[in-house]
């Protein structure tokens, strides 16, 4: 029999504890996106071309309103499994009466929540520098909630693998940050060299912006079909290992 | 029927350690039982394989009636677990801690109950402090409220006076006594074996992963025989063992104590020595076989090492 209240306390849970903790898990990441707006968009409008009528601000939110989802929903199941790791408190969680499918719904519902606060908290700020009409939210929704949940699978996947602090940073600064950053958050990647521009292609981040981007400005690089149909397909395999690990107990159950 | 049933249980880690080697025992509704065993006998593997964070490698669990393999959740909504290792929830009060922890087993307003958990182990005006704040024993005792907040059938008890003050854990033990007697089936696991003997009907002991007795409680001092020592403390000095007293073993402590060893039966005898001696008597003090005798007869002297 499904634990419904179990279920939704697992994920209050897990949404109060990045709530109480705001100024880290919410303020920290607008504050960087304000800079990255500052710096990158003032100094580097003029350095890259743009294509018909959208400015290089309205290029460049969209892009780091991904960044913060991206970042935040990873960061909320990863860095929550090895604090509790360190406190002692996985024994509990493998305690208390709920299923795998129902721990799994529990964390990855917060760590949606968590990646839109911030990727909304970011678009907010971004309309004082600029302003924007959006093309399709449809498309907006389903790329924002999407990734989140494929980075909320990865968060998962890395808090459960990493028994230490130090392998989930060497994750984030060495795997997570430069796909991020070569992703095409601050440039399209049309402008880049076809040798560049191809091996951008083996990166599934670059899809989710360019996905998230034509829904605001309407300016996309690739078609819209095979990004969603990456962006799915990516998901569904990440869950699919994020909920087997959780299964079969690994590095949480002896 | 029985509260937990455990057949042919094994588990070998993947270090290779085999923790258990085929433990079948089965506690009754509403027992109070010990499991003793010296550090790394497999009792802490054995809690945690009924709780959840240790999977069995062979035999069958069933709690409740009910096969761990069966329905996991179920299992689990039947027992409260009190861990060895403290843990705590940085994020949350411990009134939250408690509400999140009602919630876990699909509990809402559950205010009242944890109330009064809270006051029965004196943490009510810790009630909203952070979980970071309180102290060992404090901590210890949050644990304990966490597993009773769902009102359990079976509540499991991983050595949870450790840390504890002499007046604190008389309290934890005078309130699972209440449960106990309404209906609670406890187990037990502790190093203070004075515990074991006062609380616990039955008493299991494990080394090495193997079941080395079971039996109630009393039944197991007796299994070690009716010894009896008896401390005869005299008002003035003696300056030689009176003759009376020779048949009982006697060892003269000091010029003042004389230390007499007999079996029960033989308790007439030695009041009617005691009566023909001329030395005055100034106080007695006798002692029997102790649960702490049982344990180190069939744990350390079983392995040579006392």
């Amino acid at each position: 029999m499904a634990n419904y209240r179990g279920t939704v306390t697992l994920f209050k849970r897990e949404t109060k504890r990045f709530l109480k903790v705001y100024t880290q898990t919410i303020f920290s990441p607008v504050i960087s996106n304000l800079l990255y707006l500052a710096i990158f968009g003032l100094s580097m409008k003029r350095a890259i071309p743009m294509e018909g009528d959208v400015t290089y601000l309205q290029f460049l939110v969209p892009g780091l309103i991904m960044m913060g989802i991206i970042n935040n929903a990873f960061q909320n199941p990863s860095s929550s499994i090895v604090i509790m790791r360190y406190q002692g408190l996985l024994e509990s969680l493998m305690t208390i009466p709920l299923k795998r499918i129902e721990i799994l719904i529990a964390f990855m519902g917060s760590a949606v929540l968590r990646g839109l606060i911030v990727g909304t908290a970011t678009l907010i700020t971004g309309l004082f520098f600029v302003s924007f009409t959006t093309i399709s939210i449809p498309i907006i929704l389903f790329a924002s909630i999407t990734v989140a949940l494929f980075f909320g699978f990865a968060g998962l996947v890395a808090g459960i693998w990493a028994t230490e602090f130090d392998k989930i940073a060497f994750l984030t600064n060495f795997v997570l940050m430069p796909l991020i950053f070569l992703g095409g958050v601050f440039y399209p990647i049309s402008s880049l060299p076809p040798l560049f521009a191809n091996v951008s292609s083996f990166n599934p981040i670059v899809y989710m912006i360019d996905l998230l981007r034509y829904g605001f400005t309407g300016v996309n690089d690739f078609s819209l079909i095979f990004s969603m149909g990456i962006i799915s397909t990516a998901t569904i395999a990440m869950g699919i290992i994020a909920y087997t690990l959780l299964a079969r107990g690994y590095k949480l159950q002896n | 029927m029985s509260a937990i049933k455990i057949e042919n249980l094994h588990k070998t880690y993947a270090s290779g350690v085999h923790a258990l080697k085929g433990l079948s025992f089965e506690i009754k509704k509403g027992e109070f039982f010990a499991l003793l065993g010296p550090n790394g006998s497999g009792k802490t593997t054995m809690i945690n394989i009924l709780a959840g964070p240790t999977i069995k490698t062979s035999g069958t669990v069933k709690i409740g009636g009910t096969d761990i393999e069966k329905d996991r959740e179920k299992t689990k909504m039947i027992l409260g677990v009190v861990p060895q290792e403290i843990s705590f929830d940085s994020f949350f009060s411990v009134n939250e801690v408690l509400i999140l922890q009602s919630g876990y087993y699909g509990i809402k307003n559950n205010q009242k109950y944890i109330d009064e958990i809270l006051e029965k182990l004196n943490l009510q005006d810790k009630k909203h402090a952070n979980t970071r704040a309180l102290s060992g024993g404090m901590k210890r005792r949050l644990l304990v409220a966490k597993a009773l907040v769902h009102k359990p059938k079976v509540l499991v008890l991983d050595e949870p006076t450790a840390g504890v003050d002499v007046e604190l854990r008389h309290n934890l033990w005078h309130y699972m006594r209440k449960l106990n007697k309404e209906g609670l089936t406890i187990l037990l696991t502790t190093h203070y074996l004075e515990e074991a003997e006062s609380l616990c009907t039955r008493t299991a002991i494990i080394d090495k992963g193997e079941l080395v007795a079971l039996q109630k409680t009393k039944d197991l001092i007796q299994s070690m025989g009716n010894a009896k020592k008896l401390t005869l403390t005299f008002g003035k000095k003696v300056s030689k063992i009176p003759e009376a007293l020779l048949p009982f073993d006697p060892k003269k402590q000091n010029d003042h104590e004389i230390i007499l060893h007999f079996e029960t039966q033989d308790i007439n005898k030695i009041l009617k020595a005691l009566e023909s001696i001329k030395y005055p008597i100034v106080d007695l003090d006798l002692q029997g076989k102790k649960l702490e005798d049982v344990f180190i007869e069939l744990t350390y002297n079983r392995n040579g090492k006392l």
